[in-house]
């Protein structure tokens, strides 16, 4: 999986009506492909097998 | 102040209140005693961003009234606390730690404001918190809060002030909010005694939401007595919340000194003895274990392999719901934000919705590991934190890498998220104190709805112990 660049990063928030300054633009960039490392680890989990509900009281 | 002031502010929330009801102590000279505190403390500390005096003054001569006339006194009559700035009081601004709700005053208080009001405690006021909860706030609005026992660290948060007013007695009892870990964090940095309860045991209406399905509010106090009874106090039902189970609660003070005779307790492999984990914690961590053994608990070590991917998970899902919920001012108001709660929305605002979906699915796994070990085992036990508090100033410094990212917001946040991604109850309670004299706190994590065994356990292991005793030097 590539990460993701900044101008792909700006393109995305500007897509959704939001306007990063060009700081902001660096951590979110660091911020959004550390997350979606973290999260490569699920596909290898038996998702399927359990329903995306939140417990109940 | 006098080292008898002092050592007043310092006496447990329940003696405090059975020495009014004895008429051995004033309400009005305990509510004095602690302003004096705040006064004199908190202009470094920064653990409160609004004192209400005048009527905590006020409310203390109608306290000391009750007690002339013989009236019936609730369980916390005259005793002063204070709740973080995320839920409502009458009358008070509710900041949520944020510039954009400077002006926003609560017309009525949160149920659980009610219900200690109801129990005879006194407001002195609301107390500072990370921006909107979210934690890893660089420009405090209100101050910057200070570790009591060593003000160049963090308190932890986002219940950064709740941790601080127990620690450093600028109240006898505090609520803080404990969504991934907000409650137990700044417990274990400040070292003081955090109960996260059972979500669905506390009403949330008047707290500013963060995510609707792992919001809970909970006591910071310097004692596991304390919270217990803070803790019966403020759970219930309550018809406004369906998220709220519509049940009277359990008891959690009848055999709260009962012990732990033949409990059985699970280490969480994963933590207790992970790499990441600071060495003196993992020293103060099997030093408890041993506690435990002497007590005639059964321990045990067992693994929860799905354990490290909780933050990630936890942050997925809460930070997505965050960010939904600030859609329209991340496109209005965005400078008003700290720079470091903007970023993160910013970011979470970008995750796709599959990804979102994908962490519940894995919620529903991680769930299932943490409570199948609870049909294993009656408690789990792990270190609250990875380490003790860090410096102020490493958590300001801009984050220069994805690998720089997931260190700082994901590897900390696996210790307290297993058990907010899985309902259950949590506590954090002083175990030790690094060589360098900052707190340690151990973690001890029941099954839902049995926060009477959580407290039964830490309660145990604070009187077997004498962390508790330790107060932090004035600054």
């Amino acid at each position: 999986m590539n990460d993701l660049t900044p101008a792909e990063v700006h393109a995305l928030a500007v897509a959704l009506g939001l306007a990063p300054t060009d700081d902001d633009l660096i951590e979110i960039t660091h911020r959004l492909n550390a997350m979606r490392d973290a999260l490569a680890p699920l596909a290898a989990l038996p998702l399927d097998t359990v329903e995306p509900t939140p417990p109940s009281p | 102040m006098s080292a008898a002031a002092s050592d007043l502010a310092f006496t447990p929330a329940t003696e405090l209140a059975a020495r009014i009801r004895a008429r051995q102590l004033s309400p009005v000279a305990l509510v004095r005693a602690f302003l004096d505190r705040i006064d004199r403390l908190d202009g470094t500390l920064h653990a409160y961003i609004t004192v209400c005096r005048d009527q905590a003054l006020a409310d203390a001569e109608r306290a000391e009234q009750a007690v002339a006339r013989g009236e019936r006194l609730g369980p916390l009559h005259g005793v002063p606390f204070a709740v973080k700035d995320q839920l409502d009081a009458t009358g008070l601004r509710t900041t949520a730690g944020s510039r954009l709700l400077a002006d926003n005053v609560a017309s009525a208080d949160a149920p659980v404001v009610a219900r200690l009001r109801r129990a005879g405690a006194i407001l002195l006021g609301k107390l500072n918190l990370t921006e909107f909860a979210l934690g890893g706030t660089q420009d405090f609005p209100y101050g910057q809060p200070r570790n009591p026992w060593n003000v160049a660290h963090d308190p932890g948060g986002s219940s950064s002030g709740s941790g601080i007013a127990a620690a450093a007695a600028l109240a006898a009892v505090t609520l803080g909010e404990d969504t991934g870990g907000s409650i137990r964090s700044p417990a274990s940095n400040c070292g003081a005694v955090g109960l996260r309860p059972t979500w669905g045991l506390v009403p949330r209406a008047g707290c500013i939401p963060l995510c609707w399905s792992m919001d809970a509010i909970g006591p910071i106090t310097r004692t596991v007595e304390d919270a217990a009874v803070v803790l019966s106090v403020i759970a219930g039902p309550d018809p406004g919340d369906p998220q709220m189970r519509q049940q009277a609660p359990g008891d959690v003070l009848t055999r709260l000194h009962a012990g732990v005779d033949g409990v059985r307790i699970g280490i969480v492999r994963e933590l207790a003895t992970s790499a990441d984990t600071h060495p003196e914690g993992q020293r103060a961590v099997l030093a408890a274990i041993e506690q435990f053994r002497k007590l005639g608990a059964k321990v045990e070590e067992l693994s929860l392999p799905l354990v490290p991917l909780a933050g990630a998970v936890f942050m997925a899902l809460a930070d997505s719901e965050g960010a939904g919920a600030h859609q329209r001012w991340l496109r209005e108001r965005a400078s008003e934000y700290d720079v470091a709660t903007r970023r993160r929305l910013l970011a979470a605002s970008l995750l796709p919705a599959a990804a979102y979906h994908q962490a519940a699915r894995a919620r529903a796994l991680i769930t299932r590991e943490v409570l199948g070990a609870l049909e294993r085992v009656d408690l789990l036990l792990a270190p609250t934190q990875p380490g003790p508090a860090p410096q102020i100033a490493s958590g300001h410094a801009p984050v220069t890498s994805k690998a720089d990212a997931a260190a700082r917001f994901f590897k900390r946040r696996s210790y307290t998220t297993p058990f907010n991604l899985s309902a259950t109850p949590a506590i954090s309670v002083p175990c030790g104190f690094t060589t360098t004299g900052l707190p340690l706190g151990l973690q001890i994590a029941g099954r839902r709805y049995d926060d009477a065994t959580v407290l039964r356990a830490a309660w145990a292991y604070e009187h077997a112990t004498a962390w508790h005793q330790r107060v932090p030097p004035d600054p």
